[in-house]
């Protein structure tokens, strides 16, 4: 992931195509999520933990 | 540790990591960059090891990310910033929904190279030896630029240095203060569902902050608020470059690989009797895995048990790095293996890794929805509770 706002992975909140990839495609390697999906997935796992309530029973308390 | 040397991976074979013509260069370079300071302390790295016990013992949650390889074209502050602030904002959206604090480790600062599956590439007709990477070659499809020269480890490690340095400056000076979390958003976020919510999360934990303001309780009087911890990571691949970097503590007599808190060791340099493992087994760094759909469990056990024969928590992180279709079929069995011997380790997903498809337009990409489907696929596989880190690459 990276925290630029890339087009190299397709699909997301933003929808990007297969059109829209050449329009921002840096990567030295293989594509990366930009800022938008990787936060997007952040929000998927959070909601899968919130489905899990024993994780965060577990928890001591939150510090970040 | 018994027969082990910073050396002492010369002995054994070793895969991936590049021939130079210039040995003598080589070694010149490697001598000076052993006299430059270590990037990281063996107090830091003792640290997160203490951090990602908890994270064994399910009281945190470990978030590691950034790009695949960092390059010298693309060095520059705000890059290294918006990673920063992308790392925190997914850090707040896990810690509030799991009340869980993260422990945040960027593949950054020193995370040049990887191993590649060809070692030449062929364009036009024309055969030239495969980039690896800017520590190692150029990019640029010519001969000269494609022959590893040591030189360039004379940049990669300013270059982190530098990247390190602005980490911690945004760590410690007021940057990554919970009063200042509206900042934190990337501009170029607009009008997403997506950015939507993150505001909602954002005004909740404004509300929360002065409310305990009002109790007493701010970033004035509990550092915490106020700071992060961010760790820095990359795979241990060009070893002569770990070995130079390898320090004595002279506190503890401890080794120490000084060129990132956290190391790991690739899919395709994890043979139990190869150069990358008998390095990673004598250093003091936590060490991550990276676990493919050839590993055997019986493997799996054997690798731990080398590198972390006391069996100490937060020492190895095991990242899966199955195929959507391999998810179910072989995690399930390594995850019995490591159960039934006892072994404390970090169950982690890199949800990216393969997944790519050549678009119609000639791109390399991977569809996003294939990415959220391989991480609902580890979900269930490991029943969640498993899941300590995920991997953004």
């Amino acid at each position: 992931m990276t925290g630029q706002n890339v087009t190299e992975c397709i699909g997301g909140a933003q929808k990007i195509s297969e059109k829209d990839l050449s329009s921002r495609y840096h990567t030295h390697c293989d594509p990366r999520l930009n800022a938008n999906q990787a936060l997007e997935l952040a929000f998927l796992i959070s909601d899968e933990i919130k489905k899990n309530s024993s994780y965060s029973k577990n928890a001591d308390r939150a510090a970040s | 540790m018994k027969n082990w040397k910073k050396n002492s991976w010369r002995k054994y074979p070793v895969k991936h990591i590049p021939e130079y013509p210039d040995k003598k260069e080589l070694d010149t370079v490697l001598d000076k960059i052993g006299t430059f300071p270590p990037l990281v302390f063996a107090g830091e790295t003792r640290h997160l090891k203490d951090q990602l016990a908890d994270v064994v013992d399910g009281k945190a949650f470990l978030l590691q990310g950034g790009d695949c390889a960092e390059s010298f074209a693309e060095f520059n502050p705000d890059n290294i910033r918006d990673t920063f602030k992308l790392m925190l904002q997914m850090s707040l959206v896990l810690t509030y929904s799991a009340s869980l604090p993260v422990v945040k480790v960027g593949r950054i600062a020193g995370q040049f190279s990887k191993p590649r599956s060809s070692p030449v590439e062929s364009k036009d007709g024309v055969e030239l030896p495969s980039y690896l990477g800017d520590n190692i070659n150029g990019m640029e499809f010519n001969e000269k630029s494609r022959i590893p020269d040591p030189k360039r480890l004379f940049k990669a490690y300013s270059q982190s240095a530098a990247t390190l340095n602005l980490i911690r400056a945004f760590c410690h000076g007021g940057f990554a203060d919970l009063q200042n979390v509206h900042n934190w958003n990337l501009g170029f976020i607009k009008n997403s569902p997506t950015l939507k919510r993150f505001k909602e999360l954002e005004d909740r934990i404004a509300d929360a902050l002065a409310f305990m303001d009002a109790c007493g309780i701010n970033s004035d009087f509990n550092r915490r608020l106020k700071t992060v911890n961010f760790w820095t990571s990359h795979e241990a691949l060009l070893l002569p470059f770990e070995e130079t970097m390898t320090r004595t503590d002279s506190t503890t007599g401890e080794n120490h690989d000084t060129s990132a808190h956290f190391v790991w060791i690739g899919d395709r340099t994890r043979q139990l009797d190869g150069g990358h493992v008998e390095f990673c087994r004598g250093i003091k760094n936590p060490i991550g895995i990276k676990c493919g759909p050839t590993l055997k469990p019986e493997d799996l056990i054997n690798l731990c048990n080398k590198i972390n024969p006391r069996n100490e928590k937060g020492k190895i992180t095991l990242i899966s790095r199955f195929g959507a279709d391999n998810v179910s079929k072989h995690l399930p069995k390594l995850i019995r293996a490591i159960k039934k011997e006892g072994l404390n380790v970090i169950w982690s997903c890199d949800p990216c890794h393969g997944n790519t498809v050549k678009a119609a337009t000639g791109f390399k990409t991977r569809p996003f929805n294939s990415v959220l489907k391989r991480l609902r696929m580890y979900l269930h596989a490991t029943k969640v509770k498993e899941v300590t880190q995920v991997v953004y690459i």
